[in-house]
């Protein structure tokens, strides 16, 4: 069977669930208000994923015209020519995606049968929802062109504001639906601007033709500035700053709607952006400085903020953001040698990552929501000493914390290493390069800190406060299992076959690049050897034993933080840098002097000219009664004039006419 | 309202400006007006004719009956309405 | 002799004379004589145009039919004064004035 050609299914299967839970009585949504079928939806969508991707892997891909297409526009003018289909795309950066939306969106939808158990009639809607965000959510990933990947982009936006919302009577939920809507939709802008300029020289949007004229067709600039606002549309959906603040916002919906949205998927779509259109980005050096600078920026801020965070799940939606920005920086980095020594490590790198990341995120955010379902409050200042109680939980939550914080042999020690060595190689390029790899070693150390203060101040300790604690049921925490046996052996991906390296840039062989041929001994020794990774585990570790000295240890009298200069930093921290309020204070002031401007403006100005129309309308009967006012002299006078203005008009203006 | 009649009296000003300017800038032909000897007989030779079917005649009885309406019609509405 | 322009400005000059006493005037027997000035002024150049016949149109000759009907013209200018003046006598005896401002119903 030829699964590939097949691979339109696998939407259509979470969309089928949608529909089914959406349009069918309430009777017959058996187990969970609809539950059964998002599991049923999800877990076909699975199964047909894990065909492809073993067609995959075996070296098959569906790239260009042998896909299934449908064509939804066609111009025939000579020389407008316009053609928009919506087709499939299936090659290994795919794959790799499909792989991560099906795991993580199955296991978290069968883990939100137990998490959403109270909600009642509101279950439902949550299904759907969730239901169409999977859908959509792989639509983007099979696309095989621009417009199409838009579309289903806005789609995926869509989605994540209803589930923000999901609890939209409460304020906070609400303003942050919409803040992550309009956030994201500045970024869909530059997207939008940035399809439309390649569109105008090159024709097409679709991959293949576009990736291969856009070089002869595009002037340099215009490819230069349709791929930065393109990367715009990452920065957007994948909360890089300046466009980061909403993620932090989003933790106002369901723990696990953050975790397949906001960690493992929806903002993995932005990395996935950049990663398939690298084979324009490598033709451009100045859009690739502009990904890797605004990743490395992004991972520091974020990893300073989460520093001083107090709810636990904003520090993880913090890491999520900083592990995004390294995931940025490594492919832009990466494309710094594609182009100039074409090596594909910072590509594999970072795509490796993010398979790592989804995976042992997904995991923490889970945990974290066993963690809020049991106790019932999100701050983890009146947590502490859960270990006792919840020993599954805290022990997955361990495995997440080491792998976040890069500890052999979990798997993020492997994709982090990569990414950073990388980064390194390509200061030889361009020395901006070695800034942002200490800013990326800096935030290692600062994830394996927050990281652990977090696992300490949660689990480990004397209970702070009154808290009932349980154990969650079954149903939360096998997924829970099932992602931390992940966590650990994700990164084992690198060994298999031909390595992950191997599998993964066979999707950007156009690019010109000319991979050494490594064995798995060569990969490990490489690591190994490199100076630079344990560089990075000794940060880790450090990061670590500081956090065990000021959380666990007793006689650390924590109160140095918040006096003085440190209690400034802290406050700075705590405040989000004041960026957010900066923003807000630009809202109110700025866009609001800009709106009483043009309420003026309406009122005065429009208004004026629609009044005063009714009021010529009105008054001219007033002023031309006064003509007939009963003295005949005047009329009669009226008519001398009128006469000589006709013999005016015939004598002069008619002759000048050409009468 | 003193000032309405000098408006009056510039449009009618400009009137016969205009007028004449109008007769001037036709061309006329360079003849003469026409002599007669006798032009009164001439008059009534047009008003009356040499035949009763020629001429105005006619026309200058009913005229005359005009006159008497419009006369008989002024002293009606001239007269004074009785106690 | 005279040219047939002279008598056509002379008759619009006289028109126009007539026509400022009626814008003017305020009484109305007055005004009655100024319509009969600018009547008079249309006689004028009935007759100038019918003296110059056999000029204007020179293969029909001269024809006297131009001063016929200003005969005819001055008799209904007789008839039109007659009514005039029996109405201004109506209006008077209603009004009490011949002023015609003040000959005015219409308010404003």
């Amino acid at each position: 069977m030829d699964w590939l050609q097949l691979a339109w299914l696998i939407p259509v299967f979470p969309f089928a669930a949608f529909i089914l839970i959406s349009l069918l009585p309430k009777r017959t949504l058996f187990w969970e208000d609809g539950g059964g079928y998002a599991i049923a939806g999800a877990g076909g969508a699975l199964i047909l994923s894990v065909f492809v991707i073993w067609d995959v892997i075996n070296g098959r891909t569906l790239t260009g015209p042998e896909a299934p297409e449908f064509t939804w526009v066609l111009i025939n003018a000579p020389g407008e020519a316009l053609q928009i289909t919506f087709g499939i795309w299936i090659d290994q950066l795919a794959a790799l995606m499909l792989l991560v939306v099906s795991v993580v969106g199955t296991l978290v939808v069968i883990y939100s049968g137990g998490y959403m158990h109270a909600e009642g009639d509101t279950r439902r809607r949550y299904y759907a929802e969730i239901t169409l965000f999977i859908s959509v959510m792989y639509g983007l990933v099979i696309s095989s062109n621009y417009l199409q990947m838009f579309i289903f982009w806005e789609l995926v936006g869509l989605c994540s504001y209803l589930l923000i919302g999901f609890w939209y009577e409460r304020p906070s939920a609400a303003s942050a639906a919409k803040r992550a809507f309009i956030v994201t939709r500045v970024g869909d802008i530059m997207f939008m601007a940035g399809i439309i300029i390649l569109l105008k020289y090159v024709g097409t949007l679709d991959f293949e033709p576009l990736f291969a004229e856009a070089g002869t067709r595009v002037p340099p600039e215009m490819l230069a500035l349709s791929t930065a606002l393109i990367f715009g549309g990452a920065v957007g959906k994948s909360a890089q700053f300046p466009l980061h603040e909403w993620l932090p916002d989003a933790m106002e919906g369901p723990t696990t709607v953050s975790a397949l949205i906001h960690a493992a998927t929806m903002v993995k779509a932005g990395v996935y952006l950049v990663a398939r259109s690298y084979p324009l980005l490598v033709q451009t050096p100045e859009s690739l400085l502009i990904v890797a600078c605004i990743g490395g920026v992004t991972a520091l801020l974020a990893a300073t903020v989460a520093l001083a965070a107090t709810d636990i799940k904003r520090v993880l939606a913090y890491s999520t953001v900083s592990q995004l920005g390294y995931m940025t920086l490594g492919l832009g980095a990466g494309g710094y040698l594609v182009m100039e020594a074409g090596l594909p490590n910072g590509y594999n790198a970072a795509t490796f990552h993010m398979m790592n990341h989804a995976f042992f995120k997904a995991l923490l955010f889970l945990c974290a929501g066993s963690v809020i379902h049991a106790v019932g409050t999100n701050d983890m200042r009146l947590m502490g000493g859960l270990r006792k109680k919840m020993k599954i939980t805290s022990l997955t939550m361990l495995i997440g914390a080491l792998a976040i914080a890069g500890i052999p042999p979990l798997s993020g020690f492997w994709s982090k290493d990569e990414v950073l060595s990388a980064v390194y190689h390509a200061g030889d390029f361009d020395p901006v390069f070695f800034l942002l790899w200490a800013m990326g070693i800096g935030t290692v150390f600062m994830t394996a800190f927050y990281m652990f203060r977090m696992w300490f101040l949660t689990f480990a300790g004397e209970p702070r406060s009154d808290v009932h604690a349980h154990e969650s049921p079954k149903i939360m925490t096998v997924p829970l299992i099932i992602l931390a046996g992940l966590a650990i052996t994700s990164g084992f991906a690198l060994f298999i076959g031909d390595g992950f390296g191997g599998f993964m840039e066979q999707s950007i062989e156009d690019t010109g690049i000319s991979p050494p041929h490594e064995t798995m001994v060569d990969i490990a020794v490489n690591i190994f050897s490199d100076p630079l990774t344990y560089v990075s585990l000794v940060l880790a570790l450090v990061g670590m034993g500081l956090a065990y000295k000021v959380y666990y240890l007793p006689g650390f009298d924590r109160s140095i933080f918040v006096k003085g200069v440190p209690g400034k930093l802290h406050k700075a921290l705590e405040n989000r840098w004041y960026i957010s309020k900066a923003y807000d204070d630009f809202a109110v002031k700025v866009v609001y002097a800009f709106s009483v401007l043009a309420d003026m403006f309406d009122r005065y100005v429009i208004d004026g000219i629609v009044n005063g129309f009714a009021y010529l309308g009105g008054r001219s009967g007033g002023w031309m009664r006064k003509v007939q006012d009963g003295n005949v002299q005047r009329y009669a006078s009226l008519i001398v004039i009128g006469i000589c203005l006709l013999l005016i008009f015939m004598l002069y203006i008619l002759p000048w006419g050409g009468w | 309202m003193r000032w309405q009649p000098v408006l009056k009296a510039l449009s009618v000003v400009l009137l016969a400006l205009l007028i004449i300017l109008s007769i001037l800038s036709a061309s006329w032909p360079e003849e003469d007006m026409d002599e007669f000897d006798n032009t009164s007989e001439e008059l009534g030779r047009t008003l009356f004719g040499t035949t009763d079917a020629t001429g105005y005649g006619l026309i200058v009885f009913f005229i005359g009956l005009l006159l008497l309406v419009a006369l008989l019609g002024g002293i009606f509405l001239a007269k004074e309405e009785r106690e | 002799m005279i040219p047939l322009v002279y008598w056509l400005v002379f008759s619009s000059l006289l028109f126009c004379i007539g026509a400022y006493g009626v814008l003017t005037k305020r009484n109305a027997i007055v005004v009655l004589m100024c319509i009969e000035i600018m009547l008079n002024a249309a006689n004028i150049n009935l007759v100038a145009f019918s003296s110059y016949h056999s000029s204007l149109h020179p293969a029909l000759g001269a024809d006297l039919s131009g001063q016929a009907f200003t005969l005819f013209s001055i008799a209904i200018a007789a008839a039109e004064v007659a009514v005039g003046l029996a109405i201004i006598l109506s209006v008077y005896r209603r009004y009490k004035t011949i002023d015609v401002d003040q000959i005015n119903i219409l308010r404003w």
